[in-house]
């Protein structure tokens, strides 16, 4: 298929506003408010012209047109991190960070019990299990539940919210 | 954070924003962007770049297919000849039909551009392996 064809494949009007929300959710992972004068959208637009004049070259994908966008721009994201240093795990001054666990299952335990302290409900723990455990797609854990996706979707936009609020509280106790 | 538990999360975060419905999809939208119209518009700049640039390259495409076509035509190769007949029958111009070998390359792109050609290039990439 084509990129034409491909672009047809997908209604744009969607994939630019999903994208968006994408690239707003890892933007804020790192502690930078401003991003060289980016905005979110910018770093869709960026990429929407990479594959356009194939730089990012569609030919060469293996999946669906839909994964490639989002791959590429994980990926551009990824990329900009790394050139401007910014790194997920920094923490801002006011929260230093201390080594007091390595292994991964407290470290887990310890986000879980920091979750709960935020108010994190029985759902939102339930789903951060199921991360932990590496099952990341909400139609896996909408079939192994026997709940409907949407519910999960829901959870998910709460947690979210709630790993927002502990990054730096974790990062200081991991 | 430790980077398993950091990558779980971001593959985790990847995943629900691939699939999340466009309800979610736009709740997100509505609550982070405070210049909705700023969005919008560089939103509706990126959407006419894509389509001018899928319509430009369908284009290119169709020419570079009637040029296919055109040197079967000469060459009477018959699956794709017999596959483009199927194709055009019961088009308003017989007389066209029926004389493939007088067809320009416009003759043929607009015989076929509304066209599924999925059989017709099949056809002619199968003749351009022997």
């Amino acid at each position: 298929m084509n990129l034409s064809e491909a672009l047809k494949t997908v209604d744009l009007n969607d994939i630019l506003d999903r994208l968006n929300a994408y690239a707003i959710s890892r933007l804020k992972s790192v502690n930078i408010k401003s991003f060289d004068g980016k905005e979110p959208i910018d770093f869709v637009g960026d990429l929407l012209l990479k594959v356009l004049d194939g730089q990012r070259d569609w030919g060469k994908a293996r999946c669906n047109f839909r994964e490639f966008l989002f791959g590429c721009l994980r990926s551009e994201i990824d990329n900009f991190f790394r050139v401007k240093k910014y790194i997920v795990s920094d923490p801002p001054p006011e929260f230093p960070s201390f080594q007091v666990s390595t292994k991964i299952v407290e470290q887990r335990s310890h986000v879980t019990e920091l979750l709960i302290k935020a108010g994190a409900d029985d759902d939102e723990q339930t789903i951060f299990e199921y991360w932990m455990d590496g099952v990341i797609k909400p139609a896996e854990i909408a079939q192994d539940l026997g709940v409907d996706v949407k519910e999960i979707y829901t959870i998910v936009r709460r947690l979210e919210r709630r790993l927002e609020k502990i990054k730096y509280k974790a990062l200081r106790i991991i | 954070m430790n980077e398993n538990i950091i990558k779980r999360i971001d593959d985790a975060l990847f995943n629900f924003y691939l699939e999340a419905d466009e309800s979610i999809i736009n709740d997100s939208v509505k609550e982070n962007i405070l210049d909705r119209e700023g969005y919008e518009k560089k939103k509706k700049r990126f959407l006419f770049l894509a389509q001018a640039m899928a319509n430009k390259q369908k284009n290119d495409y169709l020419i570079s297919l009637a040029e296919q076509v055109q040197q079967a035509i000469e060459k009477g190769i018959e699956k794709p000849i017999s596959i483009l007949r199927k194709l055009i029958q019961g088009e308003t111009t017989p007389a066209l039909c029926s004389n493939l070998d007088k067809l320009s390359k416009e003759d043929i792109i607009e015989l076929i551009k509304e066209k599924n050609l999925l059989e017709l290039i099949e056809s002619l990439e199968e003749n351009d392996q022997e």
